[in-house]
């Protein structure tokens, strides 16, 4: 279990990831905790000062507290290392779920299970950091308020609810956080030049609300069982809740920040040799440039020309990575969003004189072929599908039930169903005349009734503990697919992009007609195997992910897109190819 | 304002859209860019997406908490993104449909927008405040940067972007003046220059005299720009008539328009009152290199009209256009909008 647990903590992109990725992915991982550790001191610093405050003396008086007890003490900075390794795990862990690869679960309880595991690790890491820093904080509260003489109770009492308040608090935050739904990864924001004051209002808003919430709640319950905690305690416990709400909101949001700014995309395939300096030495290159630029010494250029070739990171190599299923799509989507950009185009077709238009057919080659072996996987895929399907057909609808009153077979009179009448007006039962006998009949008949329906619901219960450990999900497999998919559905925009952008400036950048062609081929394939995604979809009794729709979009996007542009080309471009022709006419009359 | 109405083959038939639950006081729509049929409309309740798969129509709705009657809608990213504002919440949103996600966006943090404009070309977005007041910010795929005002006192009527992005035209409420707004980027020693936006006054509408006739226009109720910027119409309140006039556009001049004719209700009006334009747009047909504008009357009649003049030069040597009035009466519109198979929306 603790291998396990070992094992899931490390990411496995240390091992499978192209040294160039993981360089960035470490320097990225390293200046997020770099910030997380300045924000530590940051909450740290404003958490003294608001328990200073109640205490009478000057501004200067407080600063001076303050400055003392954060950079200066000894005390201060050897408890704070652990809490650095623990925001460094949180985030470690986080990075991890973002990049993980989408696994397919047949079982339900599979997918529970999995699901589980992670929310666990979240958990723990949550409450031990909560834990940990109401330790430390602890220490200064008690300080503060056993000098003053103001302390009502106690102090292993008001040591006790201290505790028990970190821990509570960090409860709520993964109760608030994270058990609602699972975290998939994190979002990628649209930037903006406020962002952070935005984050800030919006952490700092959402932590007060939580704080006082936790602050009442235990405060009424101690109250209830202990004794009265007092209005300083209450005070100084309020500061502590904000102080890890904050703390722990602030990591997060740093982390996501950090790791999906702006990818250095590079269109360049030709590396000099400072692509390989590890990264040890590669700060150090920086932290002595940075030095010489503010002392005003000579720099040397080799030294800036390796810090800015170290930074770009090919393009292919980014939307090859599959390992890593976050980075990709975020590389999948800068490179949609950005390939319009008039830079951006004359990188991709820089002719080398020796290599020739290299950047153009590298790209090309690799989300083409990532695109047709996606299609491949599904149409075989499918192809099981449906000859399983014609095996058994039982299977395909499982949930229904067999009804247990047999229906009246029409021989026999719908009313009595005795006698073999052919007219019911001559059945004794439409004599309306209740006697008390046929009353009876008639309620215990109902409370018969009744109890197999109780009975159905145990039959219900049964299904559906069925269904959750044992049943197949048909299109898990399916799903798995789609969703490690979804970054090439912004691949291809940007490819036909390029394409559409190449028609336009024909007279300086040209996509040659032989890769424009077999472009609309793959792409007008895959547009049919989605297509008959949905069909298999509405037969079966499965349901499809949302990055079907994504797919879907970005794929049908890209082929409306090439048609439109490509419209008045098409007989001259397909000259030898007159199927195709026909097809991609038939759908552009279609659009 | 509960149904849309996408008609086909130049007015002959119609589809109805209508969701009684939720769509309701529909104000703005807008297609999605490279689909067959994706149609955003803006209602009271947030946003009805309707999509079309295999001669089915489904309706999806995107909803926020506080963004409730809907005012403007726009497409970003070729069909990515869906930008909205509302007049119940002061954020404007960047919607992705596809992916489930809303990015939120604090500007200004008043009572609610009133019109928002986007333009894909240099990404710009113009967004006028509820009560009062105007501001620009860009959009640049990734980013968001922050905006600068421009207007502060009055209240935006209409507003439009030309086709390439360079100029915008707006207009105030009860106002007889025509204002422009070009991007002056502030050159200087800065490596990523802010861009400075001037107002200019293009013209006073009050009185206005072309092709022989002399009018009195008054206040502007909208305008609409050509696909090729060649032309621009403007309606005015309580007239019955439609102004189209010549666009003289340019980065270093001031933006001049010349008025080239009144536009007129050219068919039987029985009822006693007098016929009002409600709505002008320029469409764009797929198949025939041809636009058209389009007029809606109060009567419940659309006029269109068509240009074919691909330049400015062969715009002002032409003087003539073919126009022709629907027979059939649909409804009272409220706005117009064209598709991607020119086919036109409007709604009852």
């Amino acid at each position: 279990m603790w291998l396990t647990l070992n094992k899931g903590l490390l990411p496995d992109y240390l091992v499978e990831v192209p040294f160039l990725i993981r360089r960035l992915l470490v320097y990225r991982f390293l200046c997020a905790t770099l910030y997380c550790i300045c924000m530590e001191f940051g909450v740290l610093a404003v958490f003294l000062l608001c328990v200073i405050l109640p205490v009478k003396g000057s501004p200067i008086s407080w600063l001076c507290y303050v400055i003392k007890w954060t950079f200066f003490s000894i005390y201060t900075w050897i408890l704070i290392l652990p809490l650095f390794i623990g925001i460094g795990l949180y985030g470690l862990l986080l990075c991890r779920m973002h990049n993980i690869r989408p696994e397919c679960h047949h079982v339900l309880f599979d997918r529970f299970k999995h699901n589980f595991l992670h929310k666990f690790y979240l958990m723990c890491i949550t409450v031990a950091l909560s834990c940990y820093t109401t330790w430390m904080y602890k220490g200064y509260i008690m300080k503060q308020l056993t000098r003053s003489e103001q302390l009502v109770m106690k102090i292993t009492y008001a040591d006790g609810y201290l505790m028990a308040f970190g821990n509570l608090c960090g409860l709520s935050y993964f109760f608030t956080q994270y058990a609602p739904s699972s975290f998939k990864g994190f979002k990628l924001p649209i930037a903006s030049s406020a962002v952070l004051v935005r984050i800030l209002r919006q952490i700092s808003r959402s932590s007060l609300k939580e704080a006082v919430k936790t602050t009442l709640i235990s405060a009424t319950v101690f109250s209830q069982f202990v004794c009265d905690p007092g209005h300083d305690l209450l005070y100084h416990s309020w500061c502590l809740g904000m102080a890890i709400s904050i703390q722990l909101h602030l990591a997060r949001c740093i982390y996501s920040l950090v790791w999906q700014e702006k990818l250095p995309l590079s269109l360049q395939n030709f590396y000099p040799h400072s692509a390989n300096i590890p990264m040890h030495k590669l700060l150090l290159k920086r932290l002595k440039v940075w030095f010489c630029y503010g002392v005003m010494l000579p720099v040397h250029y080799e030294d800036v020309k390796d810090i800015e070739n170290s930074r770009k990171l090919p393009l292919f190599m980014a939307l090859d990575c599959g390992v890593l299923h976050g980075f990709q799509m975020q590389a999948a989507m800068e490179f949609s969003a950005t390939i319009n950009k008039p830079i951006m185009f004359k990188q991709i077709f820089n002719v080398d004189k020796i290599t020739g238009c290299r950047s153009w057919r590298d790209l090309r080659n690799i989300v083409m072929g990532k695109v047709n072996d996606f299609r491949i996987e599904l149409a075989t895929l499918l192809s099981e599908y449906q000859s399983e399907g014609h095996d058994s057909p039982e299977l395909t609808h499982p949930r229904q039930m067999r009804s247990i009153i047999r229906p009246c077979p029409e021989t026999l009179c719908s009313q009595c169903r005795q006698k073999d009448i052919g007219n019911e007006d001559e059945c004794s039962l439409t004599d309306p005349q209740p006697n008390f006998f046929q009353i009876y009949l008639i309620a215990l008949r109902d409370k018969l009734a009744n109890l197999i329906q109780q009975h159905w619901l145990y039959v219900k219960i049964d299904a559906f503990w069925h269904r959750f450990s044992g049943e197949n999900n048909s299109l898990a497999e399916l799903n798995r697919i789609l969703i490690s998919a979804e970054p090439l559905g912004f691949a291809l925009q940007g490819i036909v992009s390029i394409c559409v952008i190449s028609l336009r400036k024909n007279d300086r950048y040209v996509v040659w007609d032989e890769d424009v062609k077999r472009i609309m081929k793959s792409v007008l394939e895959l547009t049919k195997v989605l297509g008959a995604l949905e069909d298999h979809e509405i037969l079966n009794s499965g349901k499809l992910c949302s990055s079907y729709r994504l797919l879907r979009w970005t794929v049908l996007g890209s082929m409306y897109h090439l048609l439109s542009a490509y419209n008045d080309y098409l007989e001259v471009l397909l000259l030898d190819d007159w199927p195709l022709y026909r097809e991609l006419k038939k759908l552009s009359r279609k659009m | 304002m509960d149904t849309v109405l996408l008609l086909h083959e130049n007015e002959l038939t119609c589809t109805q859209f209508k969701d009684h639950a939720n769509q309701r006081d529909i104000t703005c729509m807008a297609f999605r860019s490279f689909t067959c049929f994706e149609l955003a409309v803006g209602c009271a309740a947030g946003i009805c997406l309707w999509s079309r798969n295999k001669d089915r129509y489904t309706l999806r709705m995107l909803t926020d908490k506080r963004h409730v009657y809907v005012t403007s809608l726009a497409w970003a990213e070729n069909g990515l993104i869906l930008i909205s504002a509302s007049l119940g919440c002061g954020n404007i949103i960047f919607w992705q449909p596809e992916m489930g996600e809303k990015m939120r966006f604090l500007l200004g943090g008043r009572n609610g927008f009133s019109l928002l404009s986007y333009t894909p070309d240099p990404g710009f977005i113009f967004y006028a405040y509820s009560d009062a007041g105007a501001s620009f910010c860009k959009y640049d795929g990734m980013k968001l940067f922050e905006g600068t005002n421009i207007l502060s006192e009055k209240r935006i009527q209409s507003s439009t972007w030309t086709q390439c992005g360079s100029h915008l035209f707006f207009v105030e409420k009860d106002s007889c003046l025509l204002y422009a707004c070009v991007a002056f980027p502030d050159e200087g020693v800065v490596l990523d220059p802010d861009v400075l936006w001037k107002p200019q006054v293009v013209a006073d509408l009050d009185r206005v005299t072309c092709s022989g006739q002399h009018r009195a226009c008054g206040h502007i109720q909208s305008i609409a720009i050509d696909p090729l910027d060649i032309y621009m119409a403007i309606i005015f309140k309580n007239q019955p008539f439609v102004l189209i006039c010549f666009l003289a556009l340019s980065q270093v001049l001031p933006v001049r328009i010349l008025p080239r004719n009144y536009v007129t209700y050219n068919g039987n009006s029985t009822e006693k009152e007098q016929v009002y334009p409600t709505c002008v747009k320029f469409t764009v047909c797929q198949s025939k290199p041809v636009r058209s504008l389009v007029i809606a009357w109060s009567t419940g009649q659309l006029q269109r009209l068509v240009y074919n003049a691909q330049s400015p030069e062969e715009a002002l040597s032409r003087m003539s256009t073919n126009s022709n009035l629907n027979q059939l009466k649909w409804t009272n519109y409220l706005t117009i909008g064209y598709g991607p198979e020119s086919e036109m929306v409007v709604f009852k």
